[in-house]
């Protein structure tokens, strides 16, 4: 490897020649604990260089976190990661992995990291001042705008200096008022008469009368690189009126005219030098000789360092320079008029010396400007890889997009890197448009075909429908033996025929799982643990997940504890800790806590899951899984007003896939019956209709009806799979409160111990929480010689039911059918009306009215109605 | 695409035209310079005006130009 770049401005020592402006430094003397101060003006007026001054001569107790931005800072997960970097150089106790907030591929920071970064700034114990040079390199509007949301907040900690060209788009008018924001503007930052004087002599090497230096001064505004063009181009003149005379003279644009001064002046070498080298945004003495084909780079950086020629050192041992960007750009510009040839062949030396000493990501950028497509493309697959598990695809859809766009006969392995790198990066419409149109093309070979098949599959995630993934798959599992492996696109370093089998077939295993096959599911993914392909780790580490998943959704905790522990150390040996295939790991084991009522556990595995879930919003289906779990904790922990709550948001699934329907359903169901509201629950499942993933929840409607025919009827058309633990448990205990309603406790007794002696071994207690009314058979009978499931399960169940807490707290107890009447009372219709819904005699209802008013020892309906509301019971 | 001239102070010479790249300089009154090109669209627009206020290049005035 190379010596890596210097990223920190703050590193870089001040030019050759600085006029001290103790005015301007006054000024950003003024930025408040926690305020902005925003340097706009226009290129080459001096602001990063009054920054550095202000900091470094005038607050060295400052400890300062800068980040000079690139076109490369779009990719917010790049720009999360250097800022970070940047921070931790003064304030190393920030926790480097908020940046994993970010979601990946998306164009914004986000909320949440732009929430953890002010929370982390915070806690600084010292003064720190941010620095972000060259705001107006960053064309992604969401991630500067994120920008804002954090430079506009800081905490007293910090204070920020922000550099552009251009006014930033953010709401400035408050942080106005309350003084928290300092302005320098071109004008502020434009020379006056004695500044001018020093820099033009100090740069020029030579006396000034006062009119030339008004002259000059008023010719170039006071522009601070338009003094200095002026004054290396005065250096050597044998009469320095007459050349002030004619710059003044010419009505041409100051910068055009003098940098052609300046070049005009200069040696043929120097000036070959000074426009091919324009091309680098960062130079050493190595990459200069590179694109020049001299050996002089060092003789030439130190000569034009020394001639204050724009170029600034960029480290303190002097390897490193960049020209002052403005001139960079005129230089570029001149290349191009000149000879635009040359300006491609300058990038591509530079790419390929870029490349042969370990740079491949700015080589890429280089081959990109040569118009080198072909190449671009190349090196891009190679280091593609690298890329995607740093999570940095977005800078991945970048280059292919430009490639793709830009090779008039792009083949057709370019459109599927493009697609893998969208999915990588979560895009996935546009990865939905890149697979139609690839299916478009005629020259598209089987093994292309394969390849962004098997990519489109991989939406399954995101919402593509799992008959869809099963269809593809299969198509692409058959064409696979009859392929040429060549034939097959390596996308991203990362394809390849074994992984486009692992794909296609992990991605039919998850469609089965969304579709409620659970073995069917399991056996897939059993088989994808012994494909060749799981050689790539990031493979295994999906595959291990999802497989403890399935596993913990049948009831198979031990296993499932197992297999999400060596997906996790599998991310943690490779250090993709935070990478987005340990999701369904996460979900797994939240699953496993949740039964063995570990709510701390669960709490943590769900916000592990949750981390990576953000970043991902495209990926609806994980993001519902993990709501499905947030709900059941919630039950447990907040109650079922909350729980409730998040069911009853829409799913971020279009067509929410059945595994989830009858998870979400049958707990909506349970928590509307343990609060009394069995009519609700009923109504619900009414709209719904009578699909098989929702009988669980109408076997639990049945029983608090007290409904034996619909129940038994609920429970024949509800057939748990053979090796699905946690269903046949659930089934069991419905069945068993199904005996016990129909009289036969004996029987009752016998499925429930033999019941709670199967959930043993896996210490399964979520089915048991499901089905409240065996649990209170276990209490009154409990399985002898056994603690399951325990005191801990059932301690949750009394926040999952409410009502059975307040009718512990009566002295005697509503009966069920006086709970149906309570729920009737709050809804102020006549006895006459509940009396005709009820299909009892409005003698009846009295009866049941008297009862309930005695038991909550009250006088009337509104009593009732306070008093149960009170107590719970409402 | 659309056709817009750009009416700037001073005269521009070659260097500023390779910046703007699909633009051509127009006579205009002395000291003045006037611009006319086609853009793809309202973005590529702002990025013109962009590039010549990151030359300097002081903007008097900006219009559309129908095409007759």
């Amino acid at each position: 490897m190379g010596v890596r770049w210097e990223r920190d401005p703050l590193q870089q020592p001040l030019p050759r020649v600085v006029v001290p402006r103790p005015g301007l430094q006054r000024t950003l003397d003024r930025i408040e604990p926690g305020g902005l101060g925003l340097l706009v003006a226009s290129a080459g007026s001096g602001k990063s260089v009054l920054a550095r001054q202000w900091l470094g001569q005038c607050r060295p107790e400052f400890r300062t976190a800068a980040l000079s931005l690139t076109p490369a800072h779009d990719d917010a997960v790049v720009f999360a990661r250097e800022l970070l970097e940047a921070v931790r150089a003064p304030a190393p106790q920030v926790d480097p992995s908020i940046g994993d907030l970010v979601e990946m591929g998306r164009s914004a920071l986000g909320e949440r990291f732009v929430d953890a970064v002010l929370g982390e700034l915070a806690t600084l114990p010292q003064e720190t001042v941010l620095v972000l040079e060259d705001l107006h390199l960053l064309t992604n509007a969401a991630l500067v705008a994120d920008v804002g949301r954090i430079v506009t907040r800081l905490p007293r900690t910090t204070r920020c200096i922000v550099t552009t060209r251009r006014d930033p788009p953010w709401s400035l008018r408050q942080m106005r008022l309350d003084g928290r924001l300092v302005e320098v503007r071109g004008a502020d930052l434009a020379f006056v008469r004695h500044e001018a004087r020093q820099l033009l002599e100090a740069v020029s090497d030579r006396e000034l009368t006062d009119r030339e230096v008004a002259v000059l001064l008023d010719r170039t505004d006071g522009w601070a690189v338009g003094l200095q063009l002026a004054a290396v181009s005065l250096r050597d003149v044998p009469d320095i009126d007459a050349a002030v005379d004619s710059i003044a003279g010419s009505d041409r644009l100051v910068g055009e005219y003098l940098l052609e001064e300046v070049l005009a002046q200069q040696d043929p070498e120097t000036r070959a030098f000074l426009l091919r080298t324009s091309v680098l945004d960062r130079m050493s003495v190595d990459l200069c000789n590179a694109v020049t084909g001299s050996d002089d780079a060092r003789a030439m950086l130190d000569d034009l360092d020394k001639r204050s020629l724009l170029v600034t050192s960029l480290d303190r041992s002097g390897d490193q320079f960049r020209y002052h960007h403005l001139f960079a750009d005129l230089l570029r510009y001149q290349l191009r008029l000149e000879d635009p040839s040359a300006a491609s062949e300058a990038h591509r030396r530079a790419a390929r010396w870029l490349l042969d000493h370990g740079f491949p990501e700015d080589a890429v950028e280089h081959l990109l400007c040569a118009g080198e497509h072909q190449q671009a493309f190349a090196v891009v697959t190679a280091v593609a890889h690298l890329l995607f598990e740093r999570g940095e695809s977005a800078t991945l859809v970048r280059w292919l997009t430009t490639i793709d766009g830009a090779l008039l006969d792009t083949p057709p392995a370019v459109g599927v890197n493009l697609l893998a790198a969208q999915v990588a990066a979560d895009r996935s419409d546009a990865a939905a448009e890149t697979h139609r149109r690839l299916l478009k093309r005629p020259d598209l070979t089987p093994g292309q075909r394969a390849s962004a098949d098997a990519l489109h599959t991989t939406l399954v995630f995101r919402g593509l429908p799992p008959e869809v993934v099963l269809a593809t798959a299969a198509s692409v599992l058959e064409l696979l033996p009859s392929l040429d492996a060549g034939d097959v696109v390596d996308f991203l370093g990362i394809g390849g025929l074994e992984s486009v089998r692992v794909m296609a077939e992990y991605d039919a295993a998850i469609a089965r799982f969304l579709l409620g096959d659970l073995a069917g599911a399991a056996s897939a993914l059993k088989h994808v643990l012994t494909l060749p392909g799981l050689a790539y780790p990031i493979w295994k580490i999906y595959t291990l997940g999802s497989l403890a998943l399935v596993r913990a959704w049948t009831g198979h905790c031990t296993e499932a504890l197992q297999l999400a522990d060596a997906a996790i150390r599998t991310g943690r040996a490779i250090g993709v800790v935070g990478h987005a295939s340990q999701i369904h790991a996460h979900l797994a084991l939240a699953l496993v806590h949740l039964d063995r009522a570990d709510l701390d556990g669960a709490a943590r595995s769900l916000a592990k899951a949750d981390r990576q879930n953000q970043r991902r919003p495209a990926s609806v289906v994980n993001r519902d899984l993990q709501r499905t779990l947030v709900a059941r904790l919630t039950a447990v922990t907040e109650g079922p007003d909350r729980a409730l709550a998040i069911l009853r948001q829409p799913a971020e699934s279009a067509v929410p896939p059945p595994v989830l329907v009858q998870a979400d359903r049958t707990l909506e169901a349970q928590l509307l019956i343990g609060t009394g509201d069995t009519l609700g629950a009923r109504t619900m499942l009414n709209r719904l209709g009578r699909a098989s993933e929702l009988a669980p929840a109408h076997v639990c409607v049945a029983l608090a009806d007290h409904d034996l025919a619909a129940a038994r009827e609920a429970l024949d058309r509800w057939q748990p799979p053979p090796h699905d633990l946690r269903a046949s448990i659930g089934h069991a205990l419905r069945h068993a409160v199904a005996l016990d309603l129909a009289g036969d406790q004996s029987t009752a007794q016998v499925v429930l111990h033999e019941t709670a002696a199967t959930a043993e071994g896996e210490r399964l207690g979520w089915p048991f929480l499901e089905v409240p009314a065996a649990l209170r058979m276990l209490r009154r009978e409990p399985v002898p010689r056994s603690t399951f499931p325990g005191a801990a399960v059932l301690r949750l169940t009394r926040l999952l039911e409410p009502r059975e807490r307040a009718q512990e707290s009566l002295v005697a107890p509503l009966s069920e059918r006086e709970l149906t009447v309570l729920a009737y009372l709050p809804k102020r219709i006549k006895n006459q009306d509940i009396a005709d819904e009820l299909y009892v005699t409005v003698n009846t209802l009295k009866t049941h009215l008297r009862a309930i008013y005695r038991k909550l020892g009250v006088d009337n309906r509104d009593q009732a109605i306070d008093r149960a509301t009170e107590l719970g019971l409402l | 695409m659309a056709r817009y001239e750009i009416v700037v102070d001073g005269v521009v010479g070659p260097l500023v035209m390779t910046a703007l790249e699909d633009f051509e300089v127009r006579p205009d009154r002395p000291g003045r310079s006037r611009l006319v090109g086609q853009v793809l669209d309202q973005a590529a627009l702002h990025g013109v005006l962009n590039r010549l206020r990151d030359l300097r290049v002081e903007i008097i005035d900006v219009r559309r130009v129908e095409d007759s």
